[in-house]
């Protein structure tokens, strides 16, 4: 009973030491009068591939990650497209989901949407494609602190090659650069820090 | 038995086909690739250490690389690299300003400080959702790379001006790359680490700077890689590769950011307005060169006026290849710039070897924010 004791206690000692790395919390800006203000990734509505609507109810309870991309894209689109696939082939749980929203929303439709998430080979229920009206897509993206354009220009992307990283309380807690070999590995770490949260 | 000896001999032949064609496939490698698969190798078995150590106290970050095996001569880019993340404190959300920054070469065995000449360069890069977008500025996300600075040989180490520096959250995320280099060793094989020191200060009130990059980009033709350096047109160049640091402008040239010099003074010009991107009359404090060795002579010059912002006289070593110091521009009162001003670089570069050696030319420019600065006394009134 004594050696069970002082065991518990060595545990719970070893276990208050080894000090977890903590995500902060990013979705939250410092406003015009000086003032720290916070935000939700709650108000938005999108649509799937499938034809479903996507809303706060789909991510309620989840882990998900977010990035901007077309299907027509060529430059960075391709290399993102096969880490994301890495990815949602290598994080096995159902508390985690990946979303990618479309910023040619002219051409891809949601059969094309369809098609190319066909192309991945991951669940229809993991990732999720979707497409919305100029208004939610302009909204999300500065929530998810990025920008696109949808003019070429030789010196800037269309888009961004960075994912956001968003918890079940839906706030952000990570950027990471998917061309950067190094920040997916670090995606991958926090994804599982806040499965294991 | 007899199975079990086919097997043996099956799974030999095997082994010895893949070390052959292994050892035949490493050969064939150029010296930067082969760099990376021998560090990847020598840190995945805990050959050298392959760990990054940081140590922070009230007044500075101290980040302590892997180690480096140095065993060749490693050309700027070629040498073993390491890179990672750091952030002061993820816990704290406070705002401390980044005034000074060091890297050294040392050893591993005893920590002794060894030559400069063995640091190709040391990154870091800001992350701009995280930077910008804390302080509602998302009109500056995406707009260029978020790249704060590189120190690099000929300049190990600077400080802004008194009373400026780098605004930073201790929860804010930084990615660093630091690189190793050897022109002149050939009859040694040793280890190395890099130790990045970044001071800060959470007490001062500091004016903030932005950085900014430009570089120097040379039109080449892609079939320019074997012909000699006569044929080449003036201003233009022989890229060291095609792949990397190769840039498109909007008449469709093909330009390059790396690039052969050779045995011969040679004047390049480059037109940096467009990469300035100016948009409103900025005063700029701080100018850090990035320079190769051979490198002669570097400068900012404002067309419109017809004046030198920042010039650059390379010291380089005398009995060996390297750089001895690219001097930096640093100054409190700054010098202002305008939007509407034409701006170009000018390069000097005299090689004093038979063999091309490769250049590139980069300039770390860092401005007064002032939309930042407004925003910071009003957070600072607040907290």
């Amino acid at each position: 009973m004594k050696t069970n004791t002082i065991t518990m206690l060595l545990l719970i000692l070893c276990i208050s030491c080894s000090k977890e790395r903590v995500l902060p919390i990013l979705s939250n800006y410092i406003d015009e009068n000086g003032t720290t203000r916070s935000y939700l990734i709650n108000d938005y509505h999108f649509t799937t591939q499938l034809g479903n609507e996507f809303t706060i109810e789909n991510t309620k309870g989840k882990i998900y990650i977010a990035n901007f991309f077309f299907t027509r894209c060529s430059s960075i689109c391709p290399p993102m497209r096969e880490k994301l696939i890495d990815i949602a082939a290598t994080i096995d749980n159902k508390n985690f989901i990946l979303t990618s929203y479309t910023i040619d929303i002219k051409h891809d439709s949601l059969s094309v949407l369809n098609r190319y998430s066909e192309g991945t080979m991951i669940s229809k229920d993991k990732w999720f494609f979707l497409k919305g009206s100029p208004e939610e897509l302009t909204s999300i993206s500065e929530k998810f602190r990025t920008s696109f354009s949808t003019t070429q220009n030789s010196n800037d992307f269309y888009h961004s090659s960075y994912v956001a990283l968003i918890d079940t309380k839906q706030q952000i807690r990570g950027f990471y650069d998917l061309l950067n070999s190094e920040a997916v590995i670090l995606l991958k770490e926090d994804i599982n820090l806040l499965l294991n949260e | 038995m007899m199975a079990f000896k086919k097997c043996y001999k099956i799974t030999f032949s095997i082994l010895c086909l893949l070390i052959v064609s292994g050892t035949i496939y490493y050969s064939l490698l150029s010296n930067r690739h082969q760099a990376i698969i021998k560090t990847r190798l020598l840190h995945s078995l805990h050959i050298i250490d392959p760990e990054w150590s940081t140590n922070t106290t009230e007044r500075n970050i101290l980040l302590t690389s892997p180690t480096f095996f140095i065993d060749n001569i490693y050309k700027s880019m070629e040498g073993p690299k390491a890179s990672t993340f750091f952030s002061l404190n993820s816990e704290k959300d406070e705002l401390n300003w980044m005034t000074s920054y060091t890297v050294k070469a040392l050893s591993p065995i005893n920590n002794k400080q060894l030559s400069n000449d063995l640091i190709c360069h040391f990154n870091i890069d800001y992350q701009d959702q995280e930077h910008h977008g804390k302080w509602n500025l998302l009109d500056r996300i995406n707009k260029q790379y978020p790249r704060l600075l590189s120190l690099s040989h000929g300049i190990e180490s600077f400080s802004f001006p008194k009373g400026f520096g780098y605004p930073f959250f201790s929860n804010e995320k930084f990615f660093i790359t630091t690189q190793a280099l050897n022109h002149n060793i050939t009859d040694s094989i040793f280890n190395i680490k890099h130790r990045i020191n970044i001071e800060y200060t959470t007490k001062e009130i500091l004016k903030p700077l932005r950085p900014k990059t430009i570089y120097m980009m040379l039109p080449f033709k892609m079939d320019a890689t074997n012909k000699p350096i006569s044929q080449i047109p003036e201003n233009s160049c022989i890229p060291v590769e095609t792949k990397n640091h190769t840039y498109y402008n909007k008449a469709g040239e093909t330009l390059s950011g790396h690039w052969k010099i050779f045995k011969e003074e040679k004047k390049y010009t480059y037109d940096a307005t467009e990469q300035l991107d100016i948009q409103d009359t900025v005063t700029v404090h701080q100018i850090i060169p990035h320079l190769h060795p051979f490198a002669k002579k570097f400068t900012l010059k404002d067309k419109t006026n017809n004046t030198i912002i920042y010039t650059c006289d390379v010291i380089n070593h005398t009995n060996k290849i390297g750089l001895t110091n690219t001097p930096s521009f640093s100054s409190q009162k700054g010098i202002i710039m305008y939007p509407t001003h034409q701006y170009e670089l000018e390069l000097i570069t005299k090689s004093t070897l038979d063999e091309p050696q490769d250049m590139m030319a980069s300039l770390f420019l860092f401005f007064y924010d002032k939309e930042m600065d407004l925003k910071i006394n009003k957070y600072n009134n607040e907290n």
